[in-house]
């Protein structure tokens, strides 16, 4: 049943792991500090680890499900549990889950190129040099695409904690107090939209079978929804003392606007293009990781040979979609924080969820 | 098949990548500005000026001009252009019109407000400066009793310009200083009204060198104390004894010194050097009544005597250091009278510092905090230790 | 004899008919009994060979038995040859010999081969093809007449460059041998600092025309397994008249043939490819050309000097930090400037933007195109100092230089920090492995005119696209990018830093995996242990 052809890599534990860190937290920390700090204030740290927590459950979910079909992707079980044809379907919407997320990936970091530094540059020059990267990426297969992330990974965490320990002199820790200052309803509110993010490790449901040795995938995904922790409380507790939360909120980029008070020694100041580098980086590894997750899962269902073929409609889909769904980076973030989590999390939890459930009844899969 | 594709895609590559042209810029397209001054005119329009600097001045090697950069005589360094509008982008539109180069805010060192717009308020014109993507929090923020054109329009003797002048100037901390992102922080919060750096256009100095003798009247920029706000309005001055004490109430101390009388003899000074300083608030709320504990903790070192106290003596080090806290204490009681007593607002971030501790309390008197705090009784306690005595304990004597 | 081959009309008729190189008819004939059919036969081959010789003599000990020695002038070493071969078949009698002892016609040859000759390295062939090859390769032939067999003698000896020190890798320390041209020469290198049987070296001729000798060295039981089999495999399947240089080869068995990378290796340092091939690689050696190709090839090769292994490992880990950074200005130093000046001015702190703006007030161009010019500029001159005469070199080149960049800022045609930009750009290649440069030297203009027209943000695109690329690479079935990508922690002891030589217990994981281990574990140095 399983079709190896269509992608003979496989990834190690190490791989999987950093894959799995940067497939999280590379958009998270581009524009979540500002949505949940909006709502949390101070304790925005408090919501991320809440929503660690939801991550940690959908993963235990999408995992169990997987490890009942070993060998196979979301796309190939699917119709085992579901049958043929409403199988098919699912999968296809999965399928425009992952093209969608690769599209707001793009549309993403795309805007912030023109909002801070190319405002006079339209944005489709970004978009189309964004789907570009990643379709290349995802035509030199998963191993590539995981060996790649093994150095832009270690590059970005050490950048991050780079700008942290220079941003310190800006720092007061007043900023971040009182704490538990915030109404538990803020806090649900200002959690909603990173568990969505954090939700996104339901893409391990089409990496899991290329993974080398599967026995020890529960713990290593949730060390790296740990690491995905430590990155974006890093970035968050960052900018909150640098900024306090009034501020923070205020900013469309906090961690670049942080970034742009570093100033030590009247030398080492202006690194802006440290954020680039990150957001850059990471931003295309994600957004080649769901551009190959769309296109592998598409070849699946449609039964084809080889994925490589579908990578140039794709990417004109996902450049499409990414210039007409968003027209304003306000209306993108309107819709990151008030559509997408409870859009995000049907995929990412209740139909996982449900998917289990009917598995546990009917029965088919590995026990 | 393969490579017409391939053709294509590299096509596209290159074609995408030529029309990244649309935000370039050129550096001899770009006039840097430096410095920005914002004044309110007399008919109510907002006038904006920017100190352009003039690259060609700063030339360094190539042909010309000598090594190490500096200025040829007679050549202008800055360039001040101003201009007029309803609103700040207002004023810099007519402004590029008579430019012609792209304004670049990019390395805008220090932004100087006038006197009658800070009276006005500040907001209207505020807000510019955070939206525009090259503007930064790390400018300088500054008010002047003058008017801001005035200022800017200035030079350094030492420094190229004047606008990087004022920045390294309060890079030193000598005064109270703060940046744009801090000014930013305390418009926004409840808890503090917000204080600037007080600056002023004044005769400093007198340039000397062969030739300029005759040349006396060199004006530069300097600190002069802080303004005080309420809420986005300027309400009053301080000058720069002010200001100490204003620095000690926020905890802000560097590079301080204090001059007292000696102990044994009256009509001599000793003078101080305050090292390091905390200053620790602790608000009590008790029945609808508001108190600060104010806990200042001060290191000082001896920097000079007028006479002969020998410090290496218990006695001596214990009476320096209670002079000391009460010459502490002064100053601030004089700050304290002046913003709490006369100009009745809370400059000092007593409210924040209330908010931390008392959160239930604060979400009543937040939105009339700045009466409560005007009737609010505050405590003080100075801590003065000295720590060292520079290169002599006492110093070579006649009497002994 | 000679008259008949002389007379004008055979020459002309033999010309007519001499075979060429599309003819290979005759390399399936085997010799004659018959001397004379058999020289026939080879002037008809050889005929306008300008250097071959044929010299005819009898044979002392059975005078009626005629020999016939055929060598290329110039190939053969004419003293062995005359004193060893000549002097003892045509004058003297073998000493041992009682005077009395008498040979017969059909003894001829064995006696020959055994006792007649005192040449180190004989063969005995019986092929047409096999004797033409000789000949063409050096040895000097020897035919017996009655005999359809010949005897090949390995006297070779010919003009050939000594030994010199290398001239495309200098070190301060470390031996100064470096690889010439004649194989033999080259493999004795190698036996001399590998002392071992298990060092396996294979030779097969490569090139129709050419007939170049191509050698596989490995040591066996370290080399990677099956790559052994898959080089030979690849050299196999080569089918080409010439092979003049290693390079040929390069490109035809190259994993990447559409890659602007190289992912083939070359080196004429001789300790450079003892250290590859202890390392578990192969090399292989091309006759006629010092450099050696070695597989398979990692990137970090670029930053790597035989000399790091044999210089104190704290100084020279940070020479190899030096070399990165130095790889790192090499490639975006251009691009960056490029980009911060049309671009990103906010990046650079205000007096540094002050003062270029100061220097590029008077400069006619645009920051892309004063790049591009400076960049060409030192191109062209350090193409010039390759090509020009010798003693014209070096001298003129940095002369140029100065005098372009000089005269350049002066005439206010190019911005002082430019000319600093591209000499450091330039200067920082020299640090690296030169095979490696040459494909980056390529991308850097890309990379410039990209980093001009999108920024930053474009640069950084093509970098991703760049490394991407790289990582997709393989040579001989290693990642190219391995030990960081994919990302072996423990081996990059050896690629950034150089790890104590008691600390590089193991050989490169991948590569050397058939026999991990160097040597023994704690052998770092340890104050002797007192006793009591």
């Amino acid at each position: 049943m399983t079709d190896k052809i269509l992608e003979g890599g496989k990834i190690d534990a190490r791989q999987t792991l950093y894959l799995l860190v940067t497939m999280i937290y590379a958009t998270l920390i581009l524009f979540i500090p500002q949505n949940t700090v909006a709502h949390a204030k101070q304790d925005a740290w408090l919501s991320f680890l809440v929503a660690f927590t939801g991550g940690v459950i959908i993963s235990l979910v999408v995992i169990n499900l997987s490890l009942r079909f070993p060998g196979q992707t979301l796309f190939e079980y699917l119709p085992l549990i579901l049958g043929r044809f409403p199988g098919k379907i699912i999968g296809f919407f999965y399928v425009w889950l992952f093209i969608h997320f690769c599209a707001l990936v793009d549309r993403e970091y795309c805007s912030h190129i023109v909002a801070v530094f190319m405002p006079e540059t339209p944005g489709e020059v970004f978009l189309i040099h964004g789907t570009i990267m990643a379709a290349y990426i995802a035509y030199c297969g998963l191993e590539v695409l995981a060996r790649l992330n093994q150095l832009f990974l270690p590059l970005n965490a050490g950048l991050l904690t780079t700008l942290f320990v220079l941003v310190t002199p800006e720092m007061k820790v007043i900023n971040i107090l009182p704490v538990f200052d915030t109404s538990l309803l803020s806090l649900a509110k200002s959690t909603i939209t990173p568990l969505s993010w954090f939700g996104e490790i339901v893409a391990l449901a089409v990496i899991i079978p290329y993974l080398a040795e599967q026995k020890n995938i529960y713990h290593l995904t949730i060390k790296a929804l740990f690491f995905v922790l430590i990155l974006i409380e890093l970035a968050t507790i960052g900018v909150l003392l640098v900024f306090s939360p009034t501020l923070t909120s205020s900013y469309f980029f906090p961690v670049l606007s942080g970034t742009k008070m570093i100033n030590i020694a009247n030398f080492v100041e202006r690194l802006e293009i440290i954020p680039i580098v990150i957001w850059v980086t990471s931003g295309t590894v994600k957004a080649a990781l769901f551009f190959w997750a769309a296109a592998l899962g598409s070849a699946q269902l449609l039964g084809l040979k080889d994925y490589r073929p579908l990578l140039l409609p794709l990417a004109v889909i996902v450049t499409a979609l990414g210039y007409l769904l968003h027209p304003s980076i306000i209306d993108l973030l309107n819709f990151l924080t008030q559509a997408f989590p409870f859009y995000a999390l049907t995929f990412e939890f209740i139909i996982p969820f449900l998917l289990l459930i009917i598995v546990l009844i009917k029965g088919p899969g590995k026990k | 098949m393969k490579q017409k594709l391939f053709l294509i895609l590299i096509l596209l590559f290159i074609t995408i990548n030529i029309s990244g042209c649309w935000s370039k810029k050129e550096l001899n397209e770009i006039a840097i500005i430096l410095g920005t001054g914002v004044d309110y005119t007399k008919d109510n329009k907002i006038q904006l000026t920017y100190q352009l600097a003039r690259p060609a001045a700063f030339g360094g090697g190539g042909m010309g001009g000598g090594p190490g950069g500096g200025a040829a005589m007679n050549q202008n360094i800055t360039w001040i252009v101003s201009a007029t509008g309803d609103t700040v982008f207002d004023a810099q539109s007519r402004l590029s019109q008579q430019i012609p180069r792209h304004l670049y805010l990019g390395h805008n060192v220090v932004l100087i407000l006038g006197e009658r717009l800070c009276r006005h308020g500040v907001l209207d014109v505020i807000n510019f400066f955070h939206r525009q993507p090259l503007s930064r929090g790390t400018v300088w923020i500054m008010a002047t009793p003058q008017e801001a054109k005035k200022v800017l329009e200035s030079h350094s003797e030492l420094q190229m310009t004047s606008a990087q002048a004022i920045g390294f100037l309060a890079r030193l901390r000598t005064g109270y200083v703060l940046r744009f992102r801090d000014f930013s922080q305390d418009l926004a919060s409840r808890g503090t009204n917000p204080v600037l750096t007080r600056v002023e256009l004044k005769r400093q100095g007198v340039a000397q060198g062969p030739g300029l003798e005759k040349i006396h009247h060199h004006q530069e920029i300097i600190i002069t104390g802080a303004a005080i706000f309420k809420e986005d309005k300027l309400i009053g001055w301080l000058d720069c004894q002010e200001t100490q004490g204003l620095r000690w109430l926020k905890g802000d101390i560097h590079k301080m010194g204090i001059i007292i009388p000696s102990p044994i003899y009256p009509d001599k000074n000793i003078s101080l050097d305050v090292i390091k300083g905390n200053t620790k608030i602790e608000p009590v709320y008790q029945k609808g009544k508001v108190k600060f504990y104010l806990g200042i903790k001060a290191e000082i070192d001896v920097i000079e005597q007028q006479d002969e106290e020998d410090f290496t003596r218990t006695e001596m080090i214990k009476a320096v250091e209670n002079i000391t806290a009460t010459k502490i204490r002064q100053r601030v009681k004089i700050s304290l009278d002046k913003v709490q007593g006369e100009y009745k607002v809370d400059s000092f971030g007593f409210g924040e510092a209330f908010h931390r501790k008392h959160k239930k309390e604060w979400s009543k008197l937040k939105n009339r905090w700045d009466e409560e705090f005007a009737n609010a009784q505050v405590y003080l306690t100075v801590k003065v230790k000295l720590k060292d005595t520079g290169m002599q304990g006492r110093r070579a004597s006649l009497k002994r | 004899m000679f008259d008949f081959f002389k007379s004008k009309k055979t020459q002309e008729a033999a010309r007519l008919e001499s075979p060429g190189v599309k003819e290979q008819a005759w390399r399936n004939q085997k010799l004659k009994a018959n001397l004379k059919e058999n020289l026939t036969t080879l002037h008809f081959i050889l005929a306008d060979c300008y250097d071959v010789v044929f010299r005819e003599f009898d044979f002392a000990q059975l005078p009626d038995i005629r020999l016939a020695l055929i060598y290329v002038d110039g190939l053969a070493d004419k003293i062995q040859v005359s004193n060893f071969v000549m002097r003892s078949l045509s004058l003297e009698v073998p000493p041992a010999l009682p005077k009395e002892y008498k040979i017969t016609k059909a003894q001829a040859f064995d006696f020959i081969r055994d006792r007649g000759l005192c040449i180190h390295q004989i063969e005995e062939t019986d092929s047409l093809a096999r004797l033409i090859d000789a000949i063409m390769s050096g040895d000097t032939v020897l035919l017996v007449d009655g005999h359809a067999r010949a005897i090949i003698n390995g006297a070779r000896g010919w003009e050939a460059r000594s030994i010199e020190d290398s001239k495309t890798e200098a070190v301060v320390r470390g031996p100064r041998e470096s690889f010439v041209e004649t194989m033999r020469t080259n493999t004795s290198l190698l036996r001399r600092r590998i002392k071992n049987p298990a060092l396996k070296i294979e030779v097969r001729p490569i090139g129709k025309i050419t007939r170049t000798d191509v050698a596989v060295i490995y040591i066996k039981g370290v080399v990677y397994p099956g790559l052994v089999t898959e080089v030979k495999e690849r050299l196999s399947r080569i089918e080409i008249d010439a092979v003049l240089e290693s390079g040929y080869l390069e490109e035809l068995i190259d994993d990447n043939p559409l890659s602007p990378f190289c992912t083939i290796n070359h080196t004429d340092r001789v300790d450079k490819v003892a250290a590859m091939l202890l390392e578990g690689r192969a090399a292989i050696l091309t006759d006629g050309t010092p450099y050696v190709l070695t597989v398979p090839t990692l990137f970090n090769e670029i930053i790597q000097s035989p000399e790091d292994y044999y210089q104190r490992y704290f100084f020279y880990s940070l020479i190899r930090l030096i070399r990165l950074a130095a790889l790192i200005i090499f490639l975006t130093a251009p691009a960056i400037y490029v980009a911060l000046l049309t671009f990103h001015q906010e990046m650079l702190p205000t007096a540094l933007l002050l003062s270029i703006a100061g220097q590029r007030e008077a400069v006619p161009f645009p920051a892309l195109v004063e790049v591009l010019l400076m960049d060409i500029t030192f191109e062209i001159l350090r193409e010039a100092g390759i090509r020009m005469p010798q003693p014209v070199g070096q001298a003129v080149s940095i002369v140029g230089a100065i005098v372009i960049g000089e005269a350049s800022v002066r005439a206010g045609l190019v911005a002082p920090a430019t000319v600093i930009v591209v000499a450091l750009t330039g200067i920082a290649s020299f640090t690296l492995c030169y095979p490696g440069t040459l494909s980056l030297r390529l991308i850097k203009f890309p990379l410039t005119i990209i980093a001009a027209f999108t920024g930053l943000f474009g640069l950084i695109c093509s970098l991703i696209i760049l490394i991407t690329h790289l990582t997709s690479l393989r040579s001989f079935g290693i990642p190219f990018l391995y030990p960081v990508m994919p990302l072996s922690p423990a081996q990059l002891k050896d690629v950034v830093v150089r790890a104590p030589w008691w600390a590089l217990l193991t050989r490169p994981h991948l590569l050397g995996k058939e026999n991990p281990r160097r040597m023994k574990a704690g052998l770092k140095p340890k104050p002797p242990e007192k006793n009591n």
